[in-house]
């Protein structure tokens, strides 16, 4: 055992190098030493190539498993972590919603009335201002959206991130969305969001220390502990741009009473989640929301496509367009109810670790 | 409502040794589920460590011994046996009281209460299914 390292000793070594740092701080010398030992004896027994083949064999699986528990260490440590940031006491207590108050809940969904009400006007009022296809500019939506929404999303940020926030940053977020679907970086805009928390999440577990978190992000934290709909309540903040988008082009002139019904619907799903208790009725309220919203849009395609039977029956263009705004659904559907998601695959995480 | 999920990191707990007193480790073990039956890995590694502690060595000896040659353990396996074993608590690190030669700082592993009475579990469960494969209702048939 004192003899020289030799070069498969050497390129042991080098394999340990690959695994976790704390997995190799705690086992790293004990499994040189027992490589060693055990390259010694099959030496000595003339069996070295096997035992050699036996290791490298076993490393992948290993290396697999070492990292993966440790991911999911840290993955238990880092929730506890961002669970006491959220609770910790150097943080106002979360702002009331609307629950308690119409005067509170008409505040939330105020901007899905005002919303509404552009869209209304601007598709049936003959503004001259409006040049067509102002739908699908994403310049002209910019300079509306962006002065009103940002500063009043930055207000809500300093003042605790209560709900009434919230439809502010989905507007944001619609908006981004928008641009991505006209530019095709619709592909890259949803990978790029989840990298981005991705790696926030990874920043904070791989260092679970709570000064981490900066003081905005432990806001954020915090309002959604205190309810964790209000991040489907802000996904459905860009329900108006979802609307839109469903109407640019259902028919040349755009001036449907279907999309007084989208709107409409738009609104009574937003009031129902203001002032429901119940977290099933909150997202069963946003779920509904989007979906009769849509509904309208495919009401106003089947209408003008001259009935449902002729569209089945002859319109491939037609069906064409259903589809799309059937996939349209989808997607948002899918985004609204992800945090739902995420909590029930949580929470059976959390069963099974239990049981 | 916020649920604080207990995050156990025993193998920190068992290394630091004052952390928490026996008896509330033990406690909290008694709590924990046992998923049986055990892996033959496991369970030559807890039999290996019964009489004695070991290091990481010759428990990979012994597994090799006790299977009659049928499971040889890679060292990167073994390890990450006895890793899963320290975070169950069934298993103790220590420093090894009688190094040899000149190794530094050598570990053995020792059997807990807990990792005691889990392989006693274990050996009472296969001792029933032997004694059933020897009922009489089984040797008239074979």
């Amino acid at each position: 055992m004192s003899s020289p390292p030799g070069p498969a000793d050497r390129i042991y070594r080098l394999i340990l190098r690959i695994y976790p740092p704390d997995y190799l701080e705690t086992f790293g010398d004990e499994m040189h030493q027992t490589f060693r030992e055990g390259a010694h004896e099959a030496r000595s027994q003339g069996r070295l190539g096997l035992f050699l083949l036996r290791e490298l064999m076993d490393v992948p699986q290993v290396l697999a498993n070492a990292y993966w528990d440790g991911w999911k260490r840290k993955l238990q440590n880092g929730i506890q972590t961002l669970q006491e940031v959220t609770s910790s006491d150097d943080l106002p207590p979360a702002p009331p919603d609307g629950r308690a108050s119409w005067r509170q809940a008409s505040f939330e969904m105020g901007p899905f009335l005002i919303a509404g009400l552009l869209l209304i006007f601007a598709t049936y009022l003959p503004f001259d201002g409006l040049r067509p296809g102002w739908q699908r500019d994403p310049e002209f939506l910019g300079k509306v959206i962006l002065p009103l929404a940002l500063p009043i999303l930055l207000l809500g940020l300093s003042r605790g991130l209560p709900r009434w926030a919230y439809p502010f940053a989905g507007l944001l977020f619609g908006y981004q969305a928008l641009i991505a679907y006209q530019t095709s970086l619709w592909l890259f805009l949803i990978p790029m969001l989840l990298a981005s928390v991705a790696l926030a999440l990874a920043a904070i577990m791989t260092d679970p220390q709570p000064a981490l978190l900066p003081v905005p992000l432990r806001r954020i934290g915090q309002s959604l502990s205190a309810d964790w709909t209000r991040l489907s309540f802000a996904f459905y903040g860009a329900l108006p741009w979802v609307i839109l988008r469903a109407f640019d082009d259902s028919h040349y002139d755009n001036r449907t009473p279907y999309l007084a019904l989208s709107v409409l619907m738009m609104v009574t799903g937003a009031l129902l989640y203001c002032r429901s208790r119940a977290k099933t009725i909150q997202i069963g309220a946003l779920v509904a929301g989007l979906t009769f919203s849509i509904w309208g849009a495919l009401l106003d395609r089947i209408f003008f496509a001259e009935g449902l039977m002729n569209w089945i029956s002859v319109s491939s263009r037609g069906s064409a367009g259903n589809v799309w705004i059937l996939e349209l659904w989808l997607q948002w559907m899918i985004i609204i109810l992800s945090p739902t998601l995420l909590l029930m695959f949580g929470r059976a995480l959390h069963r099974k670790r239990a049981m | 409502m916020k649920k604080n999920l207990p995050v156990f990191n025993f193998s920190v707990i068992m290394s630091s040794g004052d952390m928490l007193s026996p008896d509330i480790f033990e406690r909290a073990l008694m709590n924990m589920p046992v998923e049986t039956p055990l892996t033959e890995s496991t369970y030559f590694i807890l039999l290996s460590l019964s009489p004695k502690p070991k290091h990481g060595y010759a428990i990979m000896k012994d597994v090799k011994v006790l299977s009659q040659n049928r499971i040889v353990l890679s060292t990167g396996t073994l390890y990450g046996a006895l890793k899963r074993l320290l975070d169950l608590g069934w298993i103790i690190r220590l420093e090894d009281a009688n190094p040899r030669g000149n190794i530094r700082d050598r570990k053995v592993y020792k059997l807990s209460q807990h990792g005691r009475r889990v392989l006693r579990d274990e050996i009472a469960r296969l001792e029933k299914l032997l004694i059933a494969a020897k009922h009489p209702v089984i040797e008239e048939h074979t």
